[in-house]
């Protein structure tokens, strides 16, 4: 290992400031999988420590991870399908809050994973459970919903799902 | 936590037509992206006009440019574009030609879109639209605006082949700068569109002339209509038929009714009535009054008998001649 290493020219890395002011430290081929962090090294404003002031810590840690995976060489495209799979087995909540994140830092193929997630979870739910979800009060009035309901009536048939996550 | 609208449409976007409908009453702002998601209103399987793939396409191809009689084969270079064989020719999708350009496609993850001149057969890798998926819906329209001189190209496609939603991203192409090379704009995303209702079933595939894509439509009321798609101002609109082929006449055979490009217009053709000897094709022409002008031809008896379906592939030759062919 020490061996390749000295061969290699060395790493450079970068520290990724969440908005708790935790700091991780990254090797900049994987932080760079982020469009907006690439820009800032390319544009040379990025001295060491890049502050991300809208990710908090655990999203961050969230987002690093899969960083991490995406960019390891050692891992196949099944593992890769694996990891995705589990990565979104978390609470919608926090799934929302990393794809905010994903697209401050610009990462396309976590953005798509996100939404997808978060479309999967949310297309059986009722509108009040949606609400509840995205934290939304209704400023419809009790008739324009009800008109609006009676638009597309057939929208609403089916097995509901009324459960919050 | 209120997520930004950009947000909101992220996940939207993935969703069926029937969850969009009932979330339209969440809240007013979803109600207004929702409602932009779906504002256009169009068929919900516009993208299944699909061409034919494959050496068929590339047989139609030369045949009605260069005017050959025999097909030749796919020239070797799209094999070697596509690294040898790894491809089923029926796995190649091919857009329009349009001044000598068209591009060809194979199926994601490892999906390339490209370029090409078949003339000279240079070729050029394009970047593939963001939303792209190969699913069987996924087609790719080529188009020319002669204003700018540039070519747009039009991607229509799904996540998955049962999706409603069409996503729509279109890409410039040029025009030609000085070293004659053409330069490659980035995909730009529209409003994906959901369908009418009262449209379902597309009998034809596109027509592609300058920068307006055709598609015959037939409605749920067994009415017709041509949507045209601007390529250029990326706006949709339909076109009545002429009234000749609008009401239940029983004068022309609408199962033979068509849409092609004639003299660089668009044209419709229909048989003249549904009597399996009949030998007169009359002819529509939109013109730049945007108004139907009408001619008849008498077909040669040979092409209507033995197949109806085809009598469709009408072309100019450069003598002034129109030239008909049929499958036989």
């Amino acid at each position: 290992m020490a061996e390749a290493a000295s061969s290699t020219i060395e790493k450079n890395n970068l520290t990724l400031k969440s908005s708790y002011g935790d700091e991780f430290v990254l090797e900049e081929s994987i932080a760079i999988q982020s469009v907006t962090i690439k820009n800032m090294v390319e544009d040379g404003c990025s001295s060491s420590v890049i502050p991300l002031s809208k990710v908090d810590t655990g999203t961050l840690i969230k987002v690093i991870e899969y960083m991490k995976m995406h960019s390891s060489t050692s891992s196949n495209e099944e593992e890769i399908q694996n990891f995705d799979k589990e990565f979104v087995r978390i609470s919608i909540k926090t799934i929302l809050n990393i794809l905010e994140a994903a697209n401050f830092l610009d990462i396309r193929s976590l953005l798509d994973l996100c939404a997808e997630a978060v479309a999967n979870r949310i297309k059986n739910k009722t509108p009040e459970v949606v609400r509840k979800i995205f934290n939304i009060t209704s400023d419809f009035t009790p008739e324009e919903e009800a008109e609006i309901r009676n638009e597309t009536p057939w929208a609403f048939e089916g097995d509901l799902d009324h459960s919050l996550d | 936590m209120e997520l930004p609208e950009a947000m909101v449409m992220e996940g939207l976007l993935r969703l069926p037509l029937k969850c969009l409908c009932r979330y339209m009453c969440v809240s007013k702002t979803w109600c207004s992206i929702i409602s932009g998601i779906n504002k256009l209103h169009i068929v919900h399987n516009l993208s299944i006009v699909i061409s034919n793939f494959g050496c068929s396409t590339w047989s139609s191809l030369f045949q009605s440019r260069l005017g050959l009689t025999i097909p030749p084969p796919p020239p070797p270079f799209i094999k070697q574009q596509l690294g040898g064989g790894e491809y089923d020719s029926a796995e190649i999708g091919f857009t329009q030609v349009i001044n000598g350009l068209l591009c060809f496609y194979t199926p994601a993850p490892a999906g390339d879109l490209t370029l090409c001149n078949y003339y000279t057969f240079e070729t050029r890798k394009l970047p593939l639209p963001r939303f792209y998926r190969w699913t069987h819906k996924s087609q790719f329209y080529l188009g020319f605006d002669p204003l700018t001189g540039s070519y747009k190209l039009l991607s229509l496609g799904c996540l998955r082949d049962h999706d409603v939603l069409i996503y729509r991203e279109i890409l410039t192409l040029g025009g030609v700068n000085d070293e004659e090379d053409i330069t490659v704009g980035t995909w730009i995303k529209m409003c994906p569109v959901g369908f009418l209702p009262g449209i379902d079933v597309l009998s034809t595939p596109s027509v592609c002339i300058n920068q307006f894509l055709y598609w015959l439509v037939e409605c749920k009321d067994n009415t017709r209509k041509i949507l045209a798609f601007n390529l250029t101002a990326h706006h949709l609109y339909d076109i009545p038929l002429p009234k000749h082929l609008t009401g239940f006449d029983q004068l022309t055979d609408l199962s033979t009714a068509r849409i092609v490009n004639f003299n660089g217009c668009l044209a419709v053709g229909c048989l003249e009535n549904a009597r399996a000897d009949a030998v007169t094709l009359n002819f529509w022409e939109w013109n730049s009054r945007r108004c139907w002008f009408q001619h008849s031809i008498t077909l040669p008896e040979e092409i209507v008998s033995c197949n109806r379906e085809s009598w469709c592939s009408v072309g100019n030759l450069p003598t002034g001649k129109t030239r008909s062919t049929c499958k036989l």
